[in-house]
């Protein structure tokens, strides 16, 4: 074991800190989940791809550096570091991007890949189904064949960023006759195509960023089917483990949050000793729990590059992640007491209100913790199923 | 950068896990429930094994291997239940005679700071040849004789026979502050293996009984109550495994870290993995987890006890927390 980084590695590391504190956006962007929060945070991305930072773990031909698993744990800590701007391209970039390279012919990444880098296409993910949540393989939109082409219908849910976003990955089903993990197809569609309606959807936390998508007779090609046809169940599940295992919640996002509460904790320890003093050990384990996941992930990224696979054990990380960040951000709030409803906008002690109220849906979203359970269970202890 | 164990750190586990099911089975450590001294055959096997010297150096008669290599060790003994005065036997082998090669048995007891309260307990006393006192101004070695002892009748783990110390005389100072802190960070990063090795012990214990025993015609592990327990566990389990191993590693490599808040907050994440998934085996073995007839009960004594021994979860918290 060794846990220092190599001359490469921290050569790389000063140089995404110091790109990334010249420029960084000052005043924070507004919120992703408005309209022009969303085109300022597109604007970010297309300035990180000009600077060549927006996916480091890339290929240069599709905008990246060609680096590995580790320099681009290293560029999220970086990252999370000067708290910048949440990655609006993040469902394609981390979710549907590790897809396109497993499963995707050359046409399609030399098509997708590039702009969804400078962040001009921007992708949301459409699996869920109001029929369909847990119970993912139950879904019902369609897709048939007509006119040499596929025609999907049906409706899609839950679709993060779908309210502003381009394009849509999603699932459909191919062959209603075949067992129902079969005869599935992985779709890549626009939502500006003819029979697509998006329909925002109230959050918990007010915003409106949420979508449900409808599909009526929406006519798709095949080189926009990605993988083989019927065969979408594996593709998709490829996917899912990079959005529970490694790729889209980096720890580094935990250890800043984590760091932000340990300021917070010394902020506050003067004006309110005994609630410091009551709440030191919970900050202490939020500092522990965050700092293991980080390891724990270093740990899995050494198994990936010594050739080994995530599997089920992204389940584990999804379970500790979420459950980490809840308990970092309402540790905050039992810090900030009633402060973290009353302080106004400038003191920011809204983020920490909005980091607990989005932290809500951690064990929900990716797969409810529940099932992540079920399949560290089954998958990985080899316990029956049901 | 590289978190897997290296080829030699995975042998030397490996070969620590084959001595353990030779020597130390189950019904052989269980053989010594109540008695108050340690066997010496089974701690001659240690040492040849080179448990209690692998980190001195060569010409000390040491093995010269690092933290991250002892704490793959010490998993294992903790998987195995093996008794006795294991990391503190371990830790004074740079100071105490003999440690190494197992011809003492060593105690290691923190004195409260001022104003805390005694008593203070002790393992194994009536085996040990040396008593090492760390406090703020060093280490301080006693013999055993030297203390005031009180036998505990009916300690919580059958097997660490315990003592307890009404007041701590001052001893000879062997060593500076510098090393009393070593010490005591080598200790907790080395016990905190220890419980990540019973953590992961129960952890398989109760997944092997889901499987087998049947309920409703089926196995109870195929219910989703029980199939989160053990889910549960095993994340436990191998966050506090990242968490040890990289206290270990940052014993041995300073520039990467604080080593006392890295073991503090391992020992933190091991002493409750253990203990919860003790709780949690019991309860998945149901009755037959309440009796002697199922070992669940012995791991979960000895992760309180030593748990306990590392200043219970909240005392960590405060040296973690002390050092924000």
């Amino acid at each position: 074991m060794d846990l220092r980084f190599g001359d490469e590695q921290e050569r790389f590391r000063r140089e995404a800190r110091s790109w990334l504190e010249s420029n960084v956006p000052s005043p924070k962007l507004p919120s992703l989940d408005t309209p022009e929060g969303f085109e300022a945070h597109r604007a970010w991305e297309r300035t990180m791809f000009e600077a060549r930072w927006s996916v480091v773990s890339w290929p240069e031909r599709y905008g990246g550096r060609g680096l590995g698993l580790l320099e681009w744990l290293v560029f999220e800590e970086e990252y999370y570091r000067v708290q910048a701007p949440t990655r609006v391209g993040q469902n394609g970039i981390f979710l549907l991007a590790p897809t396109l390279f497993e499963f995707g012919t050359d046409e399609q990444k030399d098509r997708y890949l590039p702009p969804m880098a400078s962040g001009e296409e921007i992708w949301c993910q459409g699996w869920s189904e109001p029929d369909a949540g847990s119970d993912l393989a139950a879904i019902r939109s369609r897709a048939e064949r007509g006119g040499g082409d596929w025609v999907l219908s049906g409706q899609k849910t839950w679709c993060s960023r779908g309210a502003f976003a381009d394009w849509l990955f999603g699932l459909f089903r191919t062959d209603p006759e075949a067992e129902r993990h079969r005869g599935l197809t992985y779709f890549l569609v626009p939502l500006d195509a003819p029979g697509v309606t998006v329909r925002p959807i109230a959050q918990l936390d007010g915003e409106t960023g949420f979508a449900e998508v409808f599909f009526e007779d929406v006519v798709v090609p095949d080189a926009q089917v990605l993988g083989e046809v019927h065969e979408g169940w594996g593709v998709a599940m490829a996917t899912a483990g990079s959005e529970r295992g490694l790729s889209l919640r980096s720890p580094a996002r935990y250890t800043e949050a984590a760091g932000r509460l340990e300021s917070l904790y010394h902020q506050r320890a003067g004006d309110h000793p005994a609630r410091a003093a009551r709440l030191g050990d919970a900050v202490a384990r939020c500092l522990v729990d965050a700092e293991a996941y980080r390891l724990h992930t270093y740990w899995t990224a050494t198994k990936v590059l010594a050739g080994g696979q995530v599997g089920a054990e992204a389940s584990m990380n999804k379970v500790f992640w979420s459950e980490t960040d809840l308990a970092i951000q309402r540790t905050a709030l039992e810090l900030l007491g009633a402060d973290a409803e009353l302080l106004d906008e400038e003191d920011r002690p809204g983020a920490w209100l909005d980091g607990y109220l989005f932290a809500l849906a951690g064990p929900i979203y990716a797969g409810t913790n529940e099932i992540q359970r079920n399949v560290v269970a089954e998958r990985v202890l080899g316990l029956p199923r049901p | 950068m590289d978190f897997e164990l290296s080829d030699d750190e995975a042998a030397l586990a490996e070969a620590m896990r084959r001595m353990c099911q030779s020597r130390f089975p189950l019904e052989r450590v269980r053989a010594g429930e109540g008695r108050r001294v340690v066997d010496a055959d089974q701690w001659r096997a240690l040492a040849e094994a080179g448990v209690f010297s692998l980190r001195l150096a060569e010409d000390d008669g040491g093995a010269g291997l690092g933290t991250a290599h002892a704490a793959v060790v010490f998993e294992e003994l903790g998987r195995a239940l093996v008794p006795g005065p294991l990391v503190a036997t371990h830790v004074a082998a740079r100071i105490v005679k003999g440690a190494g090669t197992g011809e003492q048995l060593v105690g290691l007891v923190h004195r409260p700071p001022m104003g805390r309260v005694l008593p203070v307990v002790v393992a194994d006393l009536a085996s040990l040849g040396a008593v090492l006192v760390v406090d703020e101004q060093g280490v301080h070695q006693l013999p055993p004789e030297a203390l005031e002892a009180e036998p505990i009748d009916h300690g919580l783990d059958p097997l660490t026979p315990l003592w307890r110390l009404a007041t701590i005389p001052e001893g000879a100072v062997v060593a500076d502050a510098g090393t009393a802190r070593e010490l005591w960070r080598d200790h907790l990063v080395l016990s905190a293996a220890l419980l990540v090795g019973m953590a992961s012990a129960v952890a398989e214990l109760a997944t092997e009984y889901a499987k087998q025993r049947r309920q409703f015609d089926r196995p109870i592990g195929s219910f989703q109550a029980v199939k989160h327990l053990c889910a549960d566990m095993l994340v436990r389990a191998e966050t506090a495994r990242a968490s040890v191993h990289a206290a270990a590693v940052t014993i041995d490599q300073p520039d990467v870290g604080d080593a006392l808040r890295a073991g503090a907050g391992a020992a933190l994440l091991a002493s409750d993995a253990a203990v919860a998934n003790a709780k949690a085996c019991i309860q998945v073995h149901g009755g037959m987890g309440f009796t002697w007839e199922v070992p669940a009960h012995l791991y979960l004594m000895r992760a309180a006890l030593v748990s306990r021994g590392l200043g219970r979860a909240q005392r960590l918290a405060e040296v973690v927390a002390e050092r924000l």
